[in-house]
């Protein structure tokens, strides 16, 4: 499995296709970090699409080929939070209520809204991996070779992840 | 309380939620091949990487580097006002080749570097390598992309070396002929008779050089001349980003044909865009997006 940085490289020397494998690898992780601020599945989907698109025409601006995921992920989430910003400026002309019949499919379940605010505060090595792990469904090995890390490396970097996740979510209980 | 199994369980469910939404990789990647032909955006701005990897520039951009191949060897001559500025006109005019390297500083803070080959008014060889903005390559391999073009056969071909790929493409009905080359040509000459004053001399590479500055409108550029042989040493071009520099000047040095062949060496897998292809507007529309609930 080619890791990020050099596939990030392939693409930079003409080879477009290899986007293809950098956006299947991240396009889950994108979601969820588009989904951390956005409520609706359709409304992800355009924003992960724009994100990729806007990554893809920007990446000889990327210094560090290898954090391709770390940044895909920003992209994302500013791109998200333009979008609520704008949603809400129309909302405030608008006042126009929402279908219920409509939306109540595409809706993010509060659960999974409340979980990816928590992981989206996460450092961004420890995101990455968590994204890769938990939301690409990733195994350890492939993360190790993805993020070019030994396994031993990403294995804790998921314990300590977990570990500020979990703080988080019983601060938030109590 | 949740404990660590309890949290991983959360975002283990999280994780499903988020793998419901359908895969958007092939939607991108359309939009990518049609809407985006750029890999390195920091080429963009000078409108050269759509050239080399256009997908529907081809005929265009064949055109325009003619025409900066032109433009470039014309930046070397111009100037009447002395007598080693006028040998390096009189050089420069009758070479037969041109080889120089160009640098460019972009708004990413990136350089991009090119050799150029010129042989006659037909035949050009770019090979370029974008830099980082500390000036190293991104690929310590050589340059990135390696563009060919030959305006008798009205062929272009690219390379991508590190990934053995190449495309080849027909300039189609905008083939470049030798009286447009040729217009450029006299424009340009015209733009480089400007005012020009002497900037004095200075150590370039240890060699003396004699500057001048060219002014033509707005624009001023220096040239910098060997001060015994009147061989170009350097140019210096005012950009938006910075100064953009062309060195390393080669008169009349051997190019052989088989730098200008727009066959693709063994080895390479080879993409043939035919003009109507690239033409074809149907290809850049956006594909439909899901409809959007309210």
């Amino acid at each position: 499995m080619p890791n990020d940085g050099e596939l990030v490289r392939q693409v930079l020397n003409g080879s477009r296709d290899v986007y293809a494998e950098l956006v299947r690898r991240y396009e889950r992780p994108v979601f969820a970090a588009a989904a951390s601020v956005v409520r609706n599945w359709h409304d992800v989907q355009d924003i992960s699409q724009e994100a990729f698109l806007s990554a893809y025409q920007r990446l000889g601006t990327l210094k560090d080929p290898q954090a391709f995921g770390a940044w895909i992920v920003r992209i994302a989430r500013t791109q998200a939070l333009k979008t609520l910003r704008k949603t809400q400026r129309q909302a405030a002309w608008d006042r126009v209520p929402e279908d219920p019949d409509e939306t109540q499919d595409s809706r993010v379940e509060e659960r999974t809204e409340e979980i990816l605010s928590v992981v989206m505060q996460l450092p961004e090595a420890l995101l990455q991996v968590v994204l890769l792990r938990y939301f690409q469904d990733l195994s350890v090995t492939d993360i190790a070779e993805a993020t070019n890390q030994p396994i031993g490396t990403v294995t804790s970097q998921l314990c300590r992840a977990r570990q500020a996740i979990r703080i988080r979510m019983n601060e938030g209980r109590s | 309380m949740i404990d660590d199994r309890g949290s991983e369980e959360a975002i283990a469910e999280a994780g499903r939620d988020i793998r419901r939404i359908p895969p958007i990789a092939e939607r991108v990647m359309r939009r990518v091949v049609c809407d985006s032909p750029l890999t390195t955006p920091h080429l963009e701005k000078k409108g050269v990487l759509k050239m080399i990897l256009g997908t529907k520039y081809a005929a265009a951009a064949a055109a325009v580097l003619l025409v900066a191949a032109s433009l470039c060897v014309m930046t070397l001559t111009g100037g009447e006002s002395t007598i080693a500025y006028a040998q390096v006109r009189e050089h420069l005019e009758s070479a037969k080749t041109v080889s120089y390297t160009q640098t460019v500083p972009l708004a990413s803070g990136q350089i991009l570097r090119t050799r150029l080959m010129s042989k006659g008014s037909d035949l050009l060889r770019m090979e370029i390598t974008p830099l980082r903005p500390d000036g190293k390559p991104y690929y310590p391999a050589g340059p990135s992309t390696i563009m060919i073009a030959d305006s008798r056969l009205g062929k272009m071909l690219a390379l991508y070396p590190e990934t053995k790929k190449a495309t080849v493409q027909s300039f189609g009905k905008l083939r470049p002929n030798s009286r447009r080359v040729g217009m450029t040509f006299d424009h340009v000459k015209a733009l480089l008779k400007g005012k020009d004053k002497p900037l004095g001399e200075r150590k370039i590479d240890g060699r003396s050089a004699r500057g001048f500055q060219v002014t033509s409108g707005s624009k001023a550029i220096e040239i910098w001349v060997d001060a015994a042989t009147g061989d170009p040493l350097l140019f210096v071009i005012p950009t938006s980003q910075g100064d953009a520099t062309i060195r390393d000047i080669e008169l009349d040095g051997p190019l052989d044909d088989s730098l200008f062949s727009v066959e693709a060496p063994k080895g390479y897998v080879v993409e043939r865009i035919e003009p109507e292809k690239q033409n074809d507007s149907s290809q850049r529309r956006k594909p439909a997006l899901p409809a959007r609930p309210g």
